[in-house]
């Protein structure tokens, strides 16, 4: 009974969460106060610009670099001290995956399969065979893909609470990162596993993620469901004429040479858009995901 | 305009800023030096110590121009080969003139000056340039050219028939050089044989972590990287990884696994086995005869075998002594290669499971680190020890000797330590490397031979070496208090 309350109650904390996160590099501000929640079960999808921060932000989210500031807990805590508990639950793959180039994959399955209670050999090796990589091959030959590949393997192997994927689909061909997508999906649906993932293909996103999170000049612009984004952001187009009466929050805002004027607005809590949105000559746009984020991001 | 240009490219090339303000201090620092001497009327010591400043130019700053020769060649950048020429001609023509001036101002004799400038940039060119193993191999030279004008009866530097010999030596080895630059420029890939890599590749050791850390593309440091080093490798000559007995009941072995490298457990397959027997058998036939022609004077009858085996003695000694202060260096290289790389091991040790709790482990890396270093050093003292009972050394000088692997151990120790527990920032960190690795090797080789041939220079040695084990190991006692306090082991800074 005690276990099955213990088991309960630590499923009900949140995989990942960051507050105030502040980190800096010599002589820029990458993070300014990053706030964040993952729900249990729930897939993110991070996006940003390239040097937006996407991959220090996650790095801190595991304890794997010291923030200037702010704190980040993994499943309640904290990320610089985890326990081998918090660990056994955690996958990552980060973005050029390098570690144990040394083995073969099937030397590091077996290696790191003695650490991991609940490993999964058989998925390994049927899936390192079912996407056809050479087994006893070094790892520091194989392509950038197919070592990707391999870290995919490995972080599903060990049947994570927590998957964490830095530009997972950044080397993969659209076969294998179709699978990927797949198995996320797949992982999230019906293992109840939390997935992060960082990425800059928006269709990937809109594909398999619950929800998106955007990280510009290091702060979330945005953190909402995917499926929300069309409904609660959308492009205010204001004529020169009517620019004065701008509103003064947006999460963009960009002057066009014939003096008018594009806002990226969000609903209010009352759910209605800015009142400059009723004024003579002003037009809501819906934006698709990728269209959003290009608008910001320029 | 332009030849200022050319003249500042092997400044520019390849030195990080920290490594261009140390070496050209030191030049400075030299040149006012020899004019200092020489104003107290000290010709030949003026001469002495300005050749000392060619010494530290040709070795380490010229060769830097391989980083750029090798860009160029890759960049198909057309008249930077011209360029660098100009630069090495302009650069030995002051080498070698500017002694010879001082020495035609004071003793009057810039001929014999010209030749010993011409010797020392040759000697100092070629030892960065030539492969490593034959520019460890010339660690030999100083004990063999300070005992073959004696076994050869040839005239010394100060004697009138010096020039006659000397001169044809320099003349070829000045060809030498020569042929060897004019074949690097032409090669493709410096690094793809490690054995014939030049050993100039292998000083500029911020430049290589840096660019490693941002995963370089087509340099030469990208290809020094280990990962790299694996591709380039055969199948069949790639160590095979020992997995067996490891897991979490075994945590130091499957650190090993995780570090790689030199700590890797390996299983030696018979391929391998075969290929190093031969060499073996050689180093080990090589050792016997020495140590026979040692210890039977009786059966060598020449004069100049038997010096040349004292020699051989003092050579091993400064082998084996300068290897104990490479093993450290290089073993530190290597942890730094892997640490500056945030998706290379570091994410894999911190998440790793079935380790303990974090404390735990930071002891642990630290003695799976150490272990291995330190096993080599003590097999070099070992050595160091056979060498120098074969040399017949005095206590003193022994002590001196056999104190190198030991302080060499102790700058591991503190260096890895630093390096875990991030006390220094990065610019501190490389003013500490910048000061004590030099002294390291320097007071290491002096170390070697200076107390059997000058035994007044024990207590200097021994106050310098005083001196240096004072700041490593006041750093030592900073990089202990923040690798307590560190959160752990594997978190990633910046270079």
């Amino acid at each position: 009974m005690n276990a099955t309350l213990r088991q309960t109650a630590s499923s009900m904390v949140e995989p990942l969460t960051a507050h105030g996160l502040v980190h800096c590099y010599e002589d820029s501000q990458v993070l300014r106060g990053i706030d964040l929640a993952l729900a249990p079960g729930s897939v993110l999808g991070l996006i940003g610009r390239n040097g937006a921060g996407k991959s220090t932000l996650i790095r801190i989210l595991l304890g794997l670099i010291q923030p200037q500031d702010g704190q980040a807990r993994v499943f309640g805590e904290p990320a610089l001290q985890l326990s081998d508990a918090a660990k056994e639950r955690i996958a990552y793959v980060p973005q050029q995956p390098e570690a144990l180039a040394w083995l073969t994959p099937l030397q590091m399955f077996d290696y790191l399969g003695r650490f991991y209670p609940r490993w999964d050999h058989a998925f390994a090796k049927a899936t390192l065979a079912r996407w056809q990589i050479q087994p006893n091959r070094v790892m520091a030959k194989l392509s950038p893909g197919e070592r990707q590949r391999v870290e995919l393997i490995r972080a599903l192997a060990s049947q994570p609470e927590l998957l964490v994927l830095d530009e997972p689909a950044a080397a993969l061909d659209p076969v294998a990162r179709r699978e990927l997508l797949r198995e996320i999906a797949l992982r999230a649906g019906e293992a109840g596993a939390t997935v992060l993932f960082s990425t800059h293909i928006v269709s990937d996103l809109e594909r398999v993620a619950s929800d998106v999170a955007f990280l510009h000049e290091g702060k979330l612009l945005l953190h909402c469901a995917v499926d929300d984004t069309k409904e609660r952001y959308a492009r205010l187009w204001l004529p020169a004429s009517q620019r004065a009466a701008a509103p003064t929050l947006s999460l963009s805002r960009r002057a066009h040479e014939d003096g008018s004027l594009s806002l990226i607005v969000e609903r209010n809590a009352r759910g209605a858009w800015p009142e400059a949105a009723q004024l003579p000559g002003a037009r809501i746009d819906a934006l698709g995901l990728e269209d959003l984020f290009v608008e910001i991001a320029e | 305009m332009k030849l200022a240009r050319v003249l500042r490219a092997p400044w520019v090339a390849a030195q990080a800023t920290s490594a261009r303000w140390v070496i050209g201090s030191l030049l400075v620092a030299d040149v006012i030096a020899a004019l200092m001497v020489a104003g107290f009327g000290l010709d030949m010591p003026a001469v002495v110590v300005l050749l000392c400043g060619v010494g530290l130019l040709w070795v380490y700053v010229l060769p830097q121009m391989l980083w750029l020769t090798q860009a160029a060649h890759r960049l198909r950048l057309p008249g930077m080969r011209r360029d660098m020429n100009t630069c090495l001609a302009v650069y030995a023509l002051a080498s070698v003139g500017l002694p010879a001036l001082l020495a035609a101002v004071t003793s009057g004799q810039p001929g014999v000056t010209a030749v010993l400038a011409v010797l020392t940039l040759c000697a100092c060119f070629l030892y960065a340039i030539l492969p490593w193993v034959v520019s460890v191999g010339m660690c030999f030279l100083p004990a063999l050219l300070g005992q073959l004008p004696h076994a050869l009866d040839l005239p010394a530097p100060h004697a009138p028939g010096f020039v006659h010999w000397a001169a044809p030596l320099a003349g070829a080895m000045a060809l030498f050089a020569l042929w060897r630059w004019w074949q690097l420029q032409r090669r493709e890939n410096l690094a793809v044989r490690p054995l014939f890599r030049p050993l100039a590749l292998g000083f500029n050791v911020t430049m290589i972590r840096q660019q490693y850390a941002q995963g370089g593309g087509t340099t030469v440091s990208h290809q020094l990287d280990p990962l790299q080093l694996i591709r380039q490798r055969p199948d069949w000559l790639q160590p095979v990884a020992d997995i067996h007995r490891t897991g979490p009941a075994f945590p130091q072995r499957s650190l090993r696994v995780a570090l790689g490298g030199s700590y890797l457990p390996q299983r030696w397959t018979a391929r391998r086995l075969s290929l190093l027997m031969p060499s073996t058998i050689t180093i080990l036939c090589g050792v016997v005869a020495i140590i026979w022609g040692l210890t039977t004077p009786d059966s060598i009858k020449l004069n100049f075998i038997g010096t040349m085996g004292h020699a051989l003695a003092f050579g091993i000694g400064v082998v084996v002594t300068l290897t104990a202060a490479i093993v450290p260096i290089g073993f530190m290289n290597y942890l730094q290669l892997l640490w500056c790389r945030p998706d290379a091991v570091l994410p894999l040790l911190a998440l790793l499971p079935g380790m303990g709790p974090m404390e735990r482990m930071k002891h642990l890396l630290l003695e799976t680190m150490l272990a291995r270093p330190l096993k080599i050093l003590a097999a070099l003292w070992i050595m160091a020890f056979g060498a120098g009972l074969f040399a017949q050394l005095t206590v003193p000088a022994m002590a001196l000797l056999l104190s190198v692997p030991v302080l060499s151990a102790g700058w591991l120790v503190v260096a890895v330590t630093c390096h875990l527990g991030g006390c220094l920032r990065p610019a501190m960190r490389r003013v500490f490397e910048w000061i004590s690795i030099p002294a390291l090797l320097i007071l290491g080789c002096l170390s070697a031979w200076l107390p059997a041939t000058v035994p007044t220079a024990i207590p200097w040695l021994a106050l310098a070496w005083l001196v240096w084990a004072m700041l490593v190991g006041g750093v030592g006692w900073h990089a202990w208090q923040a690798y307590r306090v560190a959160p752990h082991a594997f978190v990633w800074r910046t270079t």
